[in-house]
């Protein structure tokens, strides 16, 4: 390994060292009539210097060694022969030799500190993709047993209630029987709901997200996502304030639908029973609307308001709340998707999400109804 | 009805055949399934049904052209089971002749009312059509075009009645966006869902007990509306 190293330094490094001083030689005796001595220690420098960049220290010392003794040869009187006789010659060639030297050292120093830092940016990047890589591993561990304890839970409540019903144990016209086929039913609407984020939560991670935006009214999404909720509308007061005037906002219904589920469903779980939760929306200036889900849940910490967007992040002890912690980062996912920004804020008696949406679609506004007058 | 109503179910998985063959069974229907989409049609072609279910996801040769090829010979209304985020599947397979539609996981009694809807739909257009549709408190006269709520008589626009009167024709059937813009505008305005976004709004204002939660004329998410008749 190390002869072979060697011979290649020689063939690649080397020789082509000594083959510039050889050409920059015949090129000096060729106009050495125009000549003097001291210029030709300046042009002798540069195929140093150039010896040293391109093909290292190593290069550059044989390239001044070669310059010096061609330097001598050639044009020192007595001229063809290694002898010095005149003093200031020797001065010339001396101090040449030295510069030379100095000038192959640094230049060959600086090439080999280049050379590195190269290497050390590539060995950086490479340490923060394994760290990424790392992150991404660590969040799909988390993602998948956050998932398989969501799953299992309203699968146990299934096993149990079906298996009691089938074991003649419970009176088949009792008042359990009925609370028993209750739970089975949203136990199973719980599980779509669950699988429902996960699928979007993909979608979003893969930037597949695609909203099929179309002209909507934001009430009308609203009406459809409170017409669908299940229990928890009997604990909690449901305010909606949206102005009739409000234009319609180009958006996936759908999405949107998810986003308002996700923010409702949210209130209803950290805010205290009996608490209300307000939903409203207005114009912002010509472009865009907010659109507010409040509640009146204790406040979250300054420092959590942006991470709670975060995946998985939970503000209280996981074993407490329920719920994969997917639903505010979808949320922000397709708000984001949609050209809006969403954010946190902390109200005098309660805790806010709102989230802007544009309201031009490819650079239109919504055009107006055709107007008529009654019959 | 004589003889009990022929549904046939084409679906991959075994488990929704099993359930619908026992359930709709109960119900006193004659149920046939199948497996895949050439079984199905097969089936089909064999003993025409009065009406058939059937899955978009089926693997091989899928739900739309089932569909489509059963249009091409049978007008039996067709209802597809499909899948929540998939309304652009939802709104093709209407497009191409499927009569509504089933998201699953689906409540079987959600199933039901499809099916009934959708025979009484087949039923009149043999028939005669029904003039007179009531909802609750609305009543809606089809031939002399008189809406009332309550018994009172309300103003509605040419055009207000003329969506309403669309909507009530097709009673309990989704419409897509489309279908209603190309019957109550004009095709060319296919694409203007601006339009029937603010005349839902005002008919449900001047009908609906609770415009934001309506009872009666409900949106279907990404695909239509659907009014619910008595």
């Amino acid at each position: 390994m190390r002869r072979s190293s060697f011979v290649s330094e020689f063939l690649f490094h080397y020789i082509p060292a000594i083959f510039s001083i050889g050409v920059t030689t015949a090129l000096l005796f060729w106009l050495r009539d125009f000549l003097d001595t001291p210029l030709i220690a300046l042009l002798y420098l540069l195929p140093v210097g150039v010896s040293a960049s391109a093909w290292g220290l190593g290069a550059g010392i044989i390239a001044a060694l070669s310059a010096f003794l061609s330097f001598n040869y050639f044009f020192i009187v007595p001229n063809f022969t290694l002898t010095v006789h005149s003093a200031s010659d020797l001065v010339v060639l001396f101090v040449f030799l030295v510069v030379a030297v100095v000038i192959s050292q640094l230049v060959g120093r600086a090439r080999a500190g280049q050379a590195m830092a190269v290497e050390q940016a590539r060995l950086t990047e490479i340490a923060s993709r394994t760290k990424v890589l790392e992150e991404s591993d660590r969040m799909k561990s988390a993602l998948l047993s956050s998932v398989s304890h969501e799953l299992r839970t309203p699968l146990s409540t299934i096993k149990a209630a079906a298996t009691s019903l089938r074991s003649g144990e419970v009176n088949w016209e009792s008042e359990a029987r009925k609370e028993l086929l209750e739970a089975i039913e949203d136990e199973t609407d719980h599980l779509n709901l669950l699988v429902g984020n996960l699928l979007n939560m993909s979608r979003i991670e893969a930037n597949a997200l695609k909203p099929e935006r179309q002209w909507n009214l934001l009430s009308e999404i609203v009406g459809t996502v409170i017409a669908r909720l299940h229990h928890a509308p009997e604990e909690h007061r449901i305010i909606v304030s949206i102005p009739e005037d409000l234009p319609l906002v180009p958006v996936d219904f759908v999405q949107m639908e998810q986003v308002f589920t996700n923010l409702i469903n949210n209130s209803f779980k950290y805010a205290p029973t009996g608490t209300t939760v307000r939903i409203s929306a207005q114009k912002n200036g010509v472009d865009e609307i907010q659109a507010r889900v409040e509640n009146q849940s204790p406040p979250v910490p300054e420092e959590d308001l942006e991470r709670i967007f975060d995946k998985f992040h939970r503000i209280t002890a996981a074993d407490r709340i329920t719920g994969t912690g997917l639903g505010l980062s979808i949320c922000k996912g397709i708000v984001e998707g949609h050209g809006g920004k969403i954010w946190a804020e902390n109200l005098p008696d309660g805790f806010a999400i709102a989230f802007t949406l544009p309201l031009s679609m490819d650079g239109k506004q919504m055009p107006e109804p055709p107007l008529e007058t009654e019959t | 009805m004589s003889t009990a109503p022929h549904i046939l179910v084409i679906d991959d998985e075994a488990q929704i055949l099993r359930a619908l063959k026992t359930i709709l069974g109960e119900k006193d229907f004659k149920v046939s399934t199948a497996p895949t989409g050439e079984e199905g049609m097969a089936l089909a072609a064999a003993n025409p049904p009065d009406i058939v279910i059937l899955d978009l996801g089926l693997p091989h040769m899928d739900g739309f052209e089932v569909c489509r090829r059963l249009r091409e010979w049978t007008q039996c209304p067709i209802i597809v089971l499909s899948v929540r985020e998939s309304e652009r599947d939802k709104v093709a397979a209407l497009d191409s002749g499927a009569d509504d539609y089933l998201v699953k996981p689906f409540g079987i009694e959600e199933l039901l009312a499809r099916v009934r809807v959708a025979l009484r739909h087949a039923g009149t257009a043999k028939g005669s059509k029904q003039t007179k549709v009531t909802a609750g408190p609305i009543a809606i006269d089809l031939a002399w075009h008189i809406v009332t709520l309550n018994g009172e008589e309300v103003k509605l626009t040419a055009t207000e009645y003329k969506l309403l009167a669309y909507l009530a024709a097709n009673a309990g059937r989704v419409l897509t966006h489309q279908a209603i813009l190309t019957h109550v505008w004009d095709p060319a305005d296919a694409d203007h869902v601006e339009y029937l976004r603010v005349y839902m709004r005002q008919l449900r204002k001047k009908l609906e007990a609770d415009p934001e939660r309506p009872e009666y004329m409900i949106t279907e998410p990404g695909v239509g509306y659907r009014f619910l008749a008595d």
